[in-house]
């Protein structure tokens, strides 16, 4: 007999590793698809045909599809990912290179989301009906709507060529030997962040408002408030907390869509990210950069919902077994 | 409050609407019409918004650009729409495997942003409107079928489709004739949303390159464009991104306008 728990985290798993298996497949097809030779696409028009037969070769086009496939799967599996024709470099250490600033990045977006939309949520449910409440709503709804690259580009106009206390764009890197470093590099994505940070924050500082008003009307919140606690500071110290366990989750999935968002704004601030990779290797007609990048991004998008439906779980224990006879269901359906 | 939040989203988009219909017989000065005369030209009485790089008219090119973000949000959300609906009625309807079919292959769509399926596309196809109409269009497709499923099933549980099952009638015609009407007020809201997402969406692909191609004027292009000229012309980087920003916030609150108006309550979750 198998524990309920491990159970769940059994079939968890093998959910996932189909949902990586379909997207795979998904990808492989999507650019398979692609009409005439992609040696010759890669090349261009002009090249020799000894030349395009060269590549063909090189790049395994002369084997069947389903065979390309299963020793693509299999150098996934082992890390190899090929060469990048544009590059002439393993593509796996291009795609580790480029995470070093497209992860940081994403993260730090991460923090300013959920401290705005914390800060900005809490605010806005204290003064609920009044002045302060609807210009955070307003803002929100401001925020919902402005192209997180385009304030990228406000925040440059006006920090970097008006002010001018930060580059407009670029990326010292990481390492001190190399003119770069820790507070360097943060530095080069502050903006990038924020710009990033001041959309997603929007809808989540909705949903903050409306998680706190729901709190504010529970009878621990009345207690709270009849030992004398002013509403901001019975929803500063009793609210949050409850709240904060349901949108820990919600910028969670969030996060999966700062990845999707660094794309842009890296291509705004010129950083040396796994966008701004993904850019030039269409433009440079580089496939298997193009499909190992985008294989990478939607695997990280869905472990992330992967490790927070688990969260989920351990949070709230009923959820399991609903979801294992949810599964099974399914399974017995199918 | 809210009622006036819903005007400004319909006078918006009514705004919009009419710029892109008005830039198909008429702009101030043709679009693409470029005179190195007028190049970087401050906003003035002949060019309201100034001249680009190539001495050609914002104004027009903001209006042309309307035309494009239109025009691929139309399609995007018709692809979204149709095919999304047509899924999770299919999926309410029969039920069993095919549901479960229907929804997990969903779940693989979330996995998927827009972005990420105009990359794939534009690496196959070369990248254009079309690929942005795609790649917008197919990412909707799941949101719509989960929330088309959702609804359609608690109508399937109510007593007149109940009623017209034991009369004999057949799951397409209950399906056509009693759950996909009561559906409509849902569609309508969510194809609202969707079309401010699709604006989003496509200014971003353009921006990128992924998207409308020059000459055809878009709003991310124009940005795109205007970002190499930061320190000469600021004022370039200003115009789109507000029009961009006044299109997708009007849309968002006519949808949530909508949304109030047509009965929440004939709105099952």
């Amino acid at each position: 007999m198998i524990p309920p728990a491990m159970n769940y985290l059994l079939k968890r798993l093998a959910v996932l590793a189909l949902t990586l298996l379909a997207a795979s497949a998904l990808i492989f097809g999507a650019l398979e698809w692609l009409p005439g030779n992609a040696a010759q696409l890669i090349m261009g028009p002009e090249a020799p045909p000894e030349a395009v037969a060269a590549l063909t070769r090189q790049l395994g086009l002369d084997q069947p599809a389903w065979h390309r496939y299963v020793d693509w799967l299999a150098g996934l599996v082992r890390g190899d990912l090929g060469l990048s024709y544009a590059y002439g470099a393993p593509v796996a250490d291009l795609i580790v290179e480029r995470l070093a600033v497209t992860v940081p990045l994403a993260l730090l977006a991460m923090v300013f989301t959920v401290v705005l939309a914390l800060a900005a949520g809490w605010w806005a449910a204290s003064q609920q009906g009044r002045a302060g409440d609807h210009l955070v709503m307003g803002l929100t709804q401001l925020g919902l709507a402005v192209p997180s690259f385009w304030l990228g580009m406000l925040l440059v106009l006006f920090f970097a060529v008006k002010l001018q206390w930060v580059d407009a764009g670029g990326f010292p890197g990481w390492r001190e030997d190399l003119g770069g470093g820790a507070w360097p590099g943060l530095r080069a994505l502050l903006l990038p962040a924020l710009s990033l940070a001041l959309v997603q924050a929007a809808i989540l500082a909705r949903i903050a408002r409306s998680a706190l008003l729901d709190i504010a009307r529970e009878d621990f919140m009345r207690s709270a408030r009849a030992k004398g606690l002013s509403r901001r500071a019975a929803l500063w110290r009793h609210g949050l907390r409850h709240a904060a366990i349901p949108l820990l989750t919600l910028g969670g999935l969030q996060f999966a869509n700062l990845l999707a968002g660094t794309i842009v704004i890296e291509n705004v601030f010129t950083l040396p990210g796994l966008g701004r990779l993904m850019a030039q290797a269409i433009a440079n007609r580089d496939l298997i950069v193009v499909r190992n990048g985008v294989m990478g991004l939607a695997a990280l998008v869905l472990v992330l919902n992967f490790a927070i439906d688990l969260l989920h779980g351990w949070i709230d224990p009923r959820l399991r077994t609903r979801a294992v006879a949810d599964m099974d269901a399914e399974m017995d359906a199918a | 409050m809210r009622r006036a939040g819903f005007l400004a989203g319909a006078i918006l988009t009514a705004l919009m609407l009419l710029a892109a219909l008005v830039s198909l017989v008429w702009t101030p000065w043709p679009p693409d019409q470029i005179d190195m005369a007028r190049r970087l030209a401050a906003p003035g009485a002949a060019h309201w918004l100034g001249c680009d790089q190539l001495g050609r008219d914002v104004l027009s090119r903001l209006m042309a650009g309307a035309r494009s973000a239109w025009l691929v949000g139309v399609v995007a959300v018709g692809i979204g729409l149709i095919a999304g609906t047509a899924l999770g009625l299919i999926a309410a309807a029969r039920r069993g495997w095919v549901e479960a079919l229907i929804l997990r292959a969903s779940d693989l769509g979330y996995a998927f942003p827009a972005l990420l399926l105009a990359i794939l596309l534009a690496a196959a196809l070369g990248p254009g409107m079309t690929v942005a109409m795609a790649a917008i269009g197919l990412h909707a497709v799941p949101s719509f079928a989960r929330l088309v499923n959702g609804s359609a099933k608690s109508w399937w549980a109510r007593d007149f489709v109940l009623a017209a099952r034991v009369a004999g009638q057949g799951p397409v015609s209950i399906t056509l004739r009693h759950v996909l009407p009561q559906l409509m007020p849902l569609l309508i809201v969510q194809g609202t949303t969707s079309f401010a997402l699709a604006i989003l969406a496509e200014a971003g692909l353009s921006y990128l390159g992924l998207g409308t191609q020059p000459p055809q004027a878009s709003w991310g292009r124009l940005l795109a464009e205007a970002q190499t000229l930061m320190f000469e012309a600021p004022q370039l980087a200003v115009a789109p991104g507000v029009a961009i920003t006044l299109a997708v916030l009007g849309l968002n609150l006519l949808g949530d306008g909508l949304r109030d108006r047509l009965d929440p309550k004939e709105l099952p979750r």
